[in-house]
């Protein structure tokens, strides 16, 4: 098994000292990847401990399946405590970083302690070495990543790095990967920079073997073919992720104007359509080992963003610098894209905190004095991508904005709180949960906070077969296909809990599984059997899953989490959504204590306080930590 | 008999019928149509490609499932949606 998983690395940043250790039982109880690091995390983070002290860990973990053939198996899960929330974090990107990783021997790397000076890894196979990285400090993340290959004179190096943002403790900084792709959600990279860590360069010419080579090939080009058939294949790599964007702004859950309309008309102008009409599409990329490539790169040849070039955009980014700022000129959203992406930045939340900058701006909680004389309106795409950049080096008002949108709200004071659009610190995903009521279950109960990359339900839109034959098989009634049903949500959400957990603790792209559905959990079960040699059966891969997710949860809970916090953005549950006027067009405290319920209740929590109970915690084989939470008394009674 | 007229507002494309853009455009139908009524209509000028199972059908912004195409009727001023869903985000 051990050359599929991988060991683990350990490194000490404080001592200067690393180590490896096997994790072939750890793969066996949570697979790979973010289960893991869950675990890692678990046992490592002392409840208290600063998020930018040398005590809380940072931690990589590569997917199981990542540097083999499985179709787009390459993701890599990132795990610590977030600063901006205060809770479990797992984020996670794309790239060739993962399968650099564990052709070097890893499956996972933590990181503990803090540099006293700037310095970057260097892991060459087996062979780590702490380097200085005062000379790159400053340096934005695409400038870095060019001066490793330089200085250790190999192109075929991996990176991940972190950009001026990291280094400033923006508290939604990103850990960049293979530069243009985001472990983006929760300010990872501003744990990454509170260590001092620049960068990790990676190089490794080791074999990825699993125990049973000819069928692990054989399911995993069935598995390739499954996914290329999906309906929804040739669109999303046509037109990448913001394909859906017209689809989305017509079932009026297109998130614009900071949440003030879920729909806007010319749409065309910011979706993967335009992009690709227009040329400002330069290439469409792939990430490691996937066939789909809905990664993008595009460029700017005119107008006033002339000569801006970047990964990107996404759909995420389309919404939360365009029409969630009021602009459709996709050409600034690159522009500011860009800024995001080299100074190392989640463009969820820049985009969330512009758009509350320019509310608050409009009904006069924020002057002009604030913003150095500039007047602020919506659509104005320089003031949004000159805000990126101030953000980036917490210049001015920028400063401000740098912590986020919940603590934003409560230094400017007012109203504020009530446009400021986030769940548990993090500003929410930019899909109008009025208009999407599984999003809305999964993004008030999501550890994270307000957000689709731990539980997506897009088979709720009903926008393609299989989604809609994935709603039958879980619910029974194809009827269920409907985004606006507040009904039998619990379990449409706990589903996709358990896949999504899967998904990513094997190193498969969510697309795969979750917004395609080519993969399916008797398949990754089927693989799992494959690599390690052990016969695992669909309900128990997805078993595992469950495992990682109520680990998960019961970290929050040693946290201090309760039902109170399991809820969503003021506006969202006070305000109707103004473009789809109907009764059922808001996510009120009624309906989703309703759906909470039902899904405390599927999950074998308790519904008072959402605690797991000790009977759950022994049958998702979790005993020694309801041990830990009954001696925290944080065990129901 | 005469047959009374009533117009919607048909919301097409998104990667059907040759066009990325979402156009905008007047349908006029009899009266009482049903939307799948309208689709069989709209497939003598488009093509059979709208009734693709990954075509997202809606009327004022609420999708209509194929099995409620039938029974759905449109009235005056309706947005009709038909365009191509697509999946990420």
């Amino acid at each position: 098994m051990k050359q599929i998983a991988g060991d683990t690395l350990f490194i000490d940043l404080s001592k200067r000292i690393s180590w490896r250790e096997p994790n072939d039982d750890l793969v066996r109880q949570y697979l790979g990847a973010r289960g893991i690091n869950a675990r890692y995390l678990w046992e490592l983070y002392e409840p208290g401990a600063d998020a930018f002290g040398p005590d809380n860990p940072l931690i990589f973990g590569t997917g199981l399946l990542t540097g083999t053939v499985a179709p787009s198996s390459g993701r890599t899960t990132i795990t610590c405590l977030s600063p901006a929330t205060g809770w479990y974090l797992k984020t996670n990107a794309g790239g060739h970083f993962g399968g650099e990783m564990k052709y070097a021997g890893y499956g996972n790397i933590v990181v503990q302690g803090q540099a006293e000076e700037p310095t970057y890894v260097w892991i060459d196979d087996a062979r780590v070495k702490f380097r200085d990285a005062r000379h790159l400090w400053g340096k934005d993340v695409r400038e870095t990543d060019r001066a490793l290959k330089e200085e250790l004179g190999d192109e075929d190096i991996q990176t991940v790095a972190i950009g001026p943002a990291g280094e400033n403790r923006v508290m939604f900084a990103s850990v960049m990967f293979t530069v243009y792709n985001a472990a983006g959600r929760g300010g990872a990279g501003a744990v990454m920079g509170s260590k001092n860590l620049k960068a990790v360069a990676v190089r490794g010419t080791g074999a990825v073997k699993p125990v049973q080579p000819a069928r692990f090939h054989e399911l995993a080009l069935a598995a390739r073919r499954s996914v290329e058939a999906d309906s929804g294949f040739e669109g999303l790599g046509t037109y990448g992720t913001s394909g859906s964007l017209a689809a989305v702004n017509e079932v009026r859950a297109l998130a614009s104007y900071n949440f003030r309309r879920s729909h806007v008309d010319d749409v065309y102008r910011i979706t993967g359509q335009y992009l690709s009409d227009s040329g400002l599409l330069k290439r469409r990329v792939a990430c490691f080992s996937c066939p789909i490539g809905c990664h993008r790169h595009c460029a700017v040849g005119d107008g006033p963003f002339a000569g801006s070039s970047t990964g990107g955009p996404e759909f995420e980014t389309l919404v939360a610098l365009g029409s969630g700022c009021g602009t459709l000129d996709a050409r600034a959203v690159i522009m500011a894209n860009e800024i995001a992406n080299v100074m190392g930045m989640d463009t969820i939340s820049l985009g969330s905190v512009i758009q509350w900058a320019m509310e608050s701006y409009e009904k006069g909680l924020i002057t002009k004095e604030d913003l150095d004389g500039r007047e602020m309106h919506w659509g104005d795409g320089e003031m949004i991508v000159e805000l990126a950049r101030k953000i980036a080096f917490r210049e001015g008002f920028g400063d401000v904005l740098a912590d986020g949108v919940k603590r934003a709200a409560e230094r400017v004071g007012g109203d504020s709180y009530k446009w400021a659009v986030h769940g548990k610190g993090l500003e929410q995903s930019r899909v109008d949960t009025r208009s999407a009521k599984a999003y809305a279950l999964a993004f008030a109960v999501n550890p994270r906070g307000a957000d689709h990359l731990h539980t997506e339900t897009f088979a709720d839109f009903g926008m393609s077969p299989e989604g809609r034959a994935l709603i039958e098989k879980i619910t029974g009634d194809p009827k269920y296909t409907a985004a606006y049903c507040s009904e039998k949500r619990a379990e449409i959400v706990r589903w996709h809990e358990d896949c999504y957990a899967v998904t990513d603790a094997l190193g498969y792209c969510a697309f795969t599984s979750t917004a395609l559905y080519g993969v399916t959990p008797a398949m990754m079960a089927d693989i799992y059997s494959a690599a390690i040699g052990i016969e695992t059966t669909e309900d128990e891969i997805m078993h595992l899953g469950r495992r990682i997710v109520t680990l998960e949860k019961c970290f929050n809970v040693r946290q201090g989490a309760t039902r109170a916090d399991d809820h969503l953005p003021w506006r969202l549950m006070n305000e109707i959504n103004p473009d789809r006027p109907e009764p059922d067009a808001i996510n009120s405290q009624a309906e989703l204590d309703v759906m909470l319920d039902d899904y405390y209740d599927l999950h074998g929590w308790d519904r008072a306080t959402s605690w797991p109970t000790r009977a759950t915690l022994e049958a998702v084989g979790l005993v020694d930590v309801g041990g830990e939470l009954e001696r925290r008394g944080k065990l129901p009674g | 008999m005469v047959t009374t007229m009533m117009t919607v507002r048909l919301r097409f494309g998104g990667g059907l019928g040759g066009t990325s853009r979402v156009e905008v455009t007047d349908f006029v139908l009899p009266e009482g149509t049903t939307v799948q009524a309208a689709l069989e209509t709209l497939a003598r000028d488009k093509g059979d490609e709208v009734f693709h199972p990954a075509v997202l059908v809606a009327v004022n912004g609420r999708r209509i499932p194929a099995e409620e195409c039938a029974a759905r009727t449109l009235s005056p001023g309706d947005a009709l949606t038909v365009i191509r869903g697509l999946a990420g985000g």
